[in-house]
């Protein structure tokens, strides 16, 4: 009996040592919301959902060309109004309930109808007039409108398109076991605040994932990350450790630190109708008097990269990002604040208002370095105010901000998605009031234009035009680029880092050596 | 015993219009406060204002203050805290899952405080008056003004980042976060269960420096009671005779002594639940520890209102039936206390 | 000269016995350097020269960020404290940094000594129903952890320099409530009272002339230890982020801020503001001490028989 018990013993000892080496420990100081489809819009809960299941079509990592995932094909019409996808034949969910029209039509209109207030539905529901089942394995969608960014949402880097299944009719799915996915992963294990556990799934249809199980660690801030990732604890340190951490983890033999290309932006907005900002000559004032370099330099310790526009390089349309705010030029902010009848005994007087949390602990730093670049234009007085980010929020939406912070992180990856939302869409949520400003209905035109444009190149000089314009009506500062935020901090023998713009880490490619 | 019966009674009965006037601070202040948690929730989005209204309505927020507030109540007594926005989870099951780790990281402050907190007390008494008194006064006002949230960091700086004896922050370390399952949530315990020696030191040396910077704040307070109470024994006829018996002083102080001065001690150290639990939410901010102390400041960020009723609630009911015991057993032990 | 002795001979009454309380007088010595440094190195009101750097006191401006200052640089002559990652000087950030806790915790115990008292004086008499849901409602704030009522209450308003008053001041006005209205309960069976009473004396003259001298020396010690952990909950809520808007200099704040960098080594980052919260609260720790021996001498205990 005790020779079976000690035989038992070194069996699951050395079980365990194999699967040692096929777990991957990821720390994040992210958390989940709601794993929900309908009802979540963040990066890490998004990050989580789309490694379960898959959409209609998927991002090639590292070079985001749309390629295909359930759909194998697809077809554009001539007006670009009519898309027809052909489904993978053979595919099933986990459980082997198939995949079919019938199954997809299912998934992208309970996400529709349920529509949740904290999701992103929007960005499928606008554009789809109806979905359409062909046959077995083809699903056609019409569009209310021509939209040249519908495949792009329909990707599986816009989570209201993954298809799923057997997901409960009328209520949000919650806890990541509510329902059945056709991902590379399945999560086992949901400890909020504490960890996420996901294991790889055999009958994944596409490339198998390279490591057996991985282990999201959530951590409370940088400082616990970092601990973990210089103790040995984890593999993977992303998101989001501090710059100084960074930089002197760079000098540590035993980890390899990677930046990846960024599309999450920082920027001040202002609410136009507002005295006194209301005047274009004070927001271009001080639109020259920003001092980026500063921001970045004694913040970030150099980590970030200044911008001078909404919209990043590299973004689809190619050449649709132009740069268009001035560098710094002091003389000319005095020069603006004159001619807006400022004078050093009459100063400027405005407030900027920042959040302390919802964007890092280095944001009343940022308010800082912010206010002595403007002041030091010797025409300004800059009071600083800070909220929490729901008192934030509430303030914002009611327009109670003259300048304020804010962040942006792309919802899909097409120029026109750092433009709309504060320039041609709704903007009265945001507080920014653009649409009472009277040069509003012109962008909103050159905006239509360019949605309705399938050719890239013309689309990307419409783009082009609409920063043009914000430059001269600057409703708003572009500051920097959180290229900080796309690093990533791993052990030497993690291999198939591959990162992008999407500023996602593809577990499926991950291993250890 | 029936007086012991009714006075136990009537403690539990001044008990509940004391917490009613918590619920109802904590239901008004909410209400009163900036951040609407529908908007805190969708964040800075485009959204329409039609479906904050639908979200509002779903939360009960478009009924008059007078009818949330009955509603509010009904929910306590059931014991119901409604979902946390943050997390989607019952609030309740939020707080019991984090309960654990804020007791565990309490009994562990307490028995620093009473390690230190003896120590000085006892040896203060016996050198009453002398400069070792007087230095031990001093530690023991000290303790009182030190930071907590700065004694936190400098011992992280100290001993975990230049040292590298302890851990920075955390309950467990990463390697175990995955294959360890907890069962009662207090992870030594846990950790004692499984059997695993290696375990169980993890998570000893993630405990050690967040139990010792909140047994510090402890230290002063119990450090005086024990000095107090020593002096009042050591004065007593019996010491008097036990030392007129030629035991040595040692006996006499640890033996006769102490076990009389304990009473009033131990009785105080319950009474301080209080003071551990605001020393909780900076030890478990400074040290990452996933208690829940840590999430009410987590919750007040977010504006997770049925979060945070929940979570001042339950601190409140927790503080009182530890003071109602506290109360009871003393009057138990100590026949002189009238009921 | 005859005058001004017998005007000032309560004074010297008062101060006499202090000169035996070595506590007392180290714990007066520390608050008033503090107070001349938060006086001095404080806020001028003068736009052109918000913190009286013209008189190098401090050396540098500690809003400012300043191209020359070397960017995290440790202790040197130059810069006493080391500098910060935004190019500040320390020192300077230090002890222009002194006000706001200062400020913040005299008048929290202001407010809830003027308020506690008083809510404790009407209770005291007029005892009943009112008197039972005063200290009912006393008791439900008493028994609940100051700290984290005071955050809850300070995350609930705006940040800033008068919610924190606010909060503070709440969390200790059942102190004084209870202490105000247990010594009216014990005065007003006191034969004097009836004496007084059955003479036809006012409340009001009773109260003037009994009460009150009675409560202060209860009240100044207790207040003294109020103020001292009243600063300790200044710190934490500007250490959380409820405290004075950026960049004014801000002890807790400032330790917030330098726990990012406290694992790749800047100590002096987080140990100068800290220390100087300790020895503040520690000041005014000594005082209440040195207060209780004056008032009740026995709790310096005799020497063992």
């Amino acid at each position: 009996m005790r020779k079976i018990f000690l035989a038992l013993l070194v069996l699951g000892l050395a079980a365990g040592a194999w699967a040692q080496k096929d777990i991957l420990i990821l720390g994040t100081t992210d958390r989940i919301t709601q794993l929900a489809f309908a009802n979540s819009y963040d990066h890490f809960t998004w990050h989580i959902l789309r490694h379960t299941t898959k959409a209609l079509v998927g991002l090639e990592p590292g070079t985001n060309r749309v390629v295909p995932a359930v759909a194998e094909s697809w077809e554009v019409s001539e007006d670009a109004m009519v898309y027809t996808f052909h489904i993978r034949p053979g595919l099933t969910f986990w459980d082997g309930t198939p995949c079919d029209a019938a199954a997809v039509k299912w998934a992208l209109e309970r996400t529709m109808r349920l529509d949740g207030p904290e999701g992103g539905v929007f960005l499928i529901k606008d554009p789809i007039d109806k979905i359409e089942v062909v046959d077995d394995l083809t699903v056609r969608i019409y569009l209310k409108y021509p939209d040249r960014t519908f495949l792009i949402r329909m990707t599986d880097s816009v989570i209201p398109a993954l298809i799923y299944a057997k997901a409960p009719e009328d209520t949000f799915t919650q806890t990541g076991q509510d329902y059945v996915g056709l991902g590379p992963y399945r999560i086992v294990e949901y400890v909020p605040d504490e960890r996420v556990v996901l294991e790889a799934v055999d009958t994944y249809f596409g490339r198998k994932a390279k490591t057996k199980k991985i282990v999201w660690a959530m951590y409370s801030d940088a400082a616990a990350l970092r601990a973990a990732i210089e103790a040995g604890d984890i593999d993977v340190a992303y998101r989001t450790l501090n710059p100084i951490d960074l930089i002197d983890l760079q000098k540590n033999e035993e980890l390899q630190v990677i930046a990846g290309p960024s599309a999450s932006i920082r920027y001040m907005l202002f609410n136009v109708t507002q005295p006194p900002v209301d005047n274009p000559f004070v927001r271009r004032a001080i639109a020259y008097a920003v001092d980026r370099d500063a921001i970045v330099e004694l913040v970030f310790s150099g980590l970030n990269k200044p911008i001078y526009t909404m919209v990043p390089a590299g973004l689809p349309p190619a050449g649709a990002s132009i740069d268009v705010f001035p560098e710094r030029d002091l003389d000319k902010a005095r020069e603006l604040l004159r001619q807006a009848c400022y004078s050093e005994d009459n100063k400027l007087k405005v407030n900027l208002w920042y959040t302390p949390k919802h964007y890092g602990t280095t944001e009343a730093d940022v308010a800082a370095v912010l206010k002595q670049s403007i002041e030091e234009t010797g025409l300004v007085e800059v009071t600083i105010q800070s909220l929490e980010w729901g008192a934030y929020v509430e303030r914002m939406s009611q327009g109670g901000f003259d300048m304020f912070l804010l962040g942006w992180y792309p919802d899909y990856l097409e120029a026109s998605n750092f433009l709309d939302p504060w320039l041609t869409g709704a903007p009265e949520g945001l507080g920014t009031y653009f649409n009472h400003h009277p040069n509003f209905p012109a962008y909103k035109r050159i905006m239509e234009v360019a949605l309705s444009t399938v050719e890239d190149e013309r689309a990307a000089k419409l783009y082009q035009a609409i920063q043009i314009l914000s430059a001269y009506d600057v409703p708003w500062i572009p500051l920097w680029a959180n290229l900080q935020q796309a690093y990533v901090v791993a052990k030497k023998n993690v291999k198939g880092l591959v990162l992008d713009l999407t500023m996602e880490l593809h577990l499926d490619l991950l291993y250890k050596e | 015993m029936g007086g012991i019966g009714k006075y136990i009674l009537q403690r539990v009965l001044l008990t509940i219009p004391m917490l009613f006037i918590l619920l109802s601070a904590v239901f008004l202040m909410l209400r009163l406060m900036p951040g609407d948690p529908v908007l805190a929730m969708l964040g800075g989005r485009n959204v329409s204002p039609q479906l904050i209204e639908e979200r509002r309505k779903e939360w009960g927020l478009d009924k008059p203050l007078h009818v949330q507030y009955l509603d509010y109540l009904a929910q306590v007594v059931r014991f119901d805290f409604g979902r946390s926005s943050r997390t989607g989870k019952p609030v309740v099951v939020e707080l019991f899952t984090r309960l654990p780790a804020t007791l565990e990281l309490a009994i562990w402050g307490i028995f620093f405080a009473a390690l230190f907190g003896l120590t000085t007390g006892i040896w203060a008494a016996v050198r009453a008056d002398k400069t070792a008194d007087h230095a031990i006064r001093i530690f023991h006002i000290g303790s009182f003004a030190i930071p907590i949230f700065w004694l936190g960091l400098m011992f992280q700086m100290i001993f975990a980042v230049q040292l590298d004896w302890f851990p920075v922050a955390k309950r467990v370390s990463g390697i175990y976060a995955y294959t360890f399952q907890p069962i009662t949530r207090f992870y030594l315990l846990d950790a004692i269960i499984q059997r695993d020696w290696n375990l169980q030191l993890d998570v000893l040396k993630h405990l050690i420096l967040p139990a010792v910077t909140l047994g510090i704040a402890l230290t002063g307070f119990l450090g005086r009671m024990t000095r107090a109470a020593m002096l009042e024994v050591l004065d007593a006829d019996y010491v008097t005779t036990a030392r007129s018996k030629g035991l040595k002083e040692r006996v006499v102080v640890l033996k006769h002594a102490l076990r009389n001065a304990l009473i009033p001690i131990v009785t105080v150290m319950g009474l301080q639940f209080a003071i551990l639990m605001g020393g909780a939410v900076l030890t478990e901010t400074v040290f990452s520890w996933p208690g829940v102390a840590g999430f009410l400041v987590r919750s007040l960020d977010a504006r997770d209102w049925n979060a945070i009723q929940g979570t001042i609630v339950f601190i409140g009911v927790f503080i009182a039936t530890i003071n109602l015991i506290v109360d009871i057993l003393y009057s138990v032990i100590d026949p002189r206390v009238r009921y | 000269m005859q005058v001004a002795r017998i005007i000032f001979a309560p004074v010297f009454r008062v101060l006499r016995p202090m000169r035996r309380q070595r506590l007392l007088k180290i714990g007066l010595v520390i608050v008033t350097a503090h107070i001349i440094m938060a006086i001095v190195c404080g806020p001028t009101g003068d736009p052109n020269d918000p913190y009286g750097i013209s008189r190098f006191i401090p050396p540098y401006n500690p809003e400012k960020s300043y191209p020359e200052i070397p960017r995290l640089a440790p202790p040197s002559a130059a810069h006493w404290m080391g500098t910060d990652h935004l190019r500040r000087d320390v020192f300077s950030r230090v002890i222009s940094g002194g006000w706001a806790p200062i400020v913040v915790a005299f008048s929290s115990i202001a407010i809830s000594l003027t308020v506690g008292s008083i809510l404790g004086w009407i209770s005291g008499f007029a005892g009943g129903l009112l008197d039972r849901v005063l200290s009912l409602t006393m008791d439900a704030i008493y028994s609940f952890p100051s700290m984290i009522l005071a955050i809850a209450l300070v995350a609930v308003m705006q940040p800033g320099l008068v919610p924190m008053i606010m909060a503070i001041a709440v969390v200790y006005i059942p102190t004084y409530f209870r202490v105000t209205r247990a010594e009216v309960l014990q005065i007003r069976e006191q034969t004097f009272v009836e004496a007084a009473r059955s003479v036809g004396a006012s409340w009001w003259r009773i109260l003037a002339r009994h009460i009150a001298p009675n409560t202060v020396n209860a009240i100044m010690a207790v207040s003294s230890f109020n103020i001292a952990d009243a600063i300790l909950t200044e710190a934490a809520m500007s250490f959380l982020g409820y405290g004075l808007p950026p960049p004014a200099p801000d002890w807790g704040f400032d330790i917030q801020n330098g726990q990012r960098f406290l694992q790749s080594g800047y100590w002096w980052l987080i140990t100068f503001p800290g220390f100087m919260i300790l020895m503040l609260s520690l000041g005014f720790g000594l005082i209440g001490e040195g207060i209780s021996d004056l008032v009740n001498p026995k709790r310096r205990r005799k020497k063992l028989v």
